[in-house]
């Protein structure tokens, strides 16, 4: 399993273009469908999670997951999967391509070809967290929760880590109700 | 002592980084002159180059800067420095969850949270889309720059909705792409 998941962060590496919420998808993809070692609830928990704490996004993704299926080893195993792709290159280029990678027009439009590719994959990602929350909330209540945090993350420009952290003390503090008991 | 320095510098661009890459670059860029690892010219140089790499950006550019100051030790030391403060508190996050995960309270987390991470990822969604076209707001724009992105957005909606490609395929076909129309 352990080299499962170092194979699977290996190509959420290679392939991570646009920062780390632009892997999410993939790490749906690979973790959720094909893996089936996490749920999307859990997905959901563990990006507001890392949301809220600093540093990159996805090395926390992958270190949590190492950790869930191999300890400390799965730790080192993701994360190096993970890096492995970028880091070599990154030595390839600074010891032999310098001066070619800093003006690169070809890298550059290589790079923007993938950003529409990204984009849809980013679109199939919240569409199916939208599916799924039409489950748990009804729908009008949905959309007003979506505007409600809308307008405190956008528009009132509120840091994301005090709106999840006042959500999580909203959701500990609100009585249990019978139903959630089982 | 510079191995030390790298380490100590990059501790704190892994602590205080909010917002994702953009928000660490800067994080960084104030480390590297406090520290006078290399100059800013050399420094916005590294940040192209990282540009032009895969995974996340804050990891890249500390590796980048070791790499200049101390070699591959000094990559690694610094890619080490800069994960390690996040990865430890993560960790320790969900273990606490994990222990308490019976708990009601605790199991009710994700549907509440459902609704931010929703408003989070649309709000990223509509961003890649914008950068989908490299062009500005206001500026004058060639009919190359609109249909190279539009053709690419048909192209990965089918390969991803009815042929249901993997991704690794599809982003390398459309690297493939990108490099092909810089010979026409």
């Amino acid at each position: 399993m352990i080299l499962k998941i170092f194979m699977a962060f290996f190509r959420i590496g290679l392939i991570g273009y646009g920062g780390g919420p632009a892997s999410m998808p993939l790490v749906k993809k690979e973790f959720v469908d094909n893996l089936q070692i996490m749920t999307d609830d859990d997905l959901i928990e563990l990006t507001a999670l890392c949301n809220m704490l600093p540093g990159p996004m996805i090395t926390k993704v992958a270190a949590v997951i190492g950790y869930n299926n191999g300890k400390w080893l799965g730790v080192f195993m993701a994360v190096l999967g993970l890096l492995l792709p970028s880091t070599v290159l990154l030595i390839v280029l600074m010891m032999f391509f310098y001066e070619a990678t800093k003006s690169s027009t070809t890298i550059k439009s290589m790079i923007n070809a993938v950003m529409p590719v990204v984009t849809v994959m980013m679109g199939q990602l919240v569409w199916g967290f939208i599916i799924k929350a039409k489950k748990s909330f009804n729908d009008f209540l949905l959309i007003i929760l979506i505007i409600f945090y809308w307008v405190l993350i956008n528009i009132l420009n509120i840091n994301v880590v005090f709106v999840i952290l006042g959500t999580l003390a909203f959701a500990f503090l609100q009585p249990v109700k019978e139903s959630e008991v089982k | 002592m510079e191995l030390f320095n790298l380490f100590i510098a990059f501790l704190i661009p892994g602590i205080i980084g909010y917002g994702g890459g953009p928000g660490s670059i800067t994080i960084i860029a104030e480390q590297v002159e406090k520290y006078n690892f290399m100059d800013s010219n050399s420094f916005n140089e590294l940040i192209g180059i990282c540009n032009a790499l895969p995974g996340p950006i804050a990891t890249k550019l500390a590796g980048a800067v070791g790499y200049e100051v101390y070699g591959i030790t000094g990559l690694l030391v610094s890619i080490l420095s800069i994960m390690l403060p996040s990865i430890l508190a993560i960790l320790l996050l969900l273990k606490i969850l994990t222990k308490n995960k019976d708990n009601p309270k605790v199991k009710r987390l994700s549907k509440y949270l459902m609704p931010i991470i929703i408003v989070l990822f649309i709000k990223i969604l509509i961003k890649f889309f914008w950068q989908s076209f490299p062009i500005e707001l206001g500026q004058p724009f060639s009919f190359k720059e609109i249909i190279h992105p539009t053709l690419l957005l048909i192209f990965a909606i089918i390969s991803f909705i009815k042929l249901k490609l993997h991704p690794l395929i599809v982003i390398c076909t459309a690297m493939a792409y990108g490099f092909l129309i810089t010979l026409i």
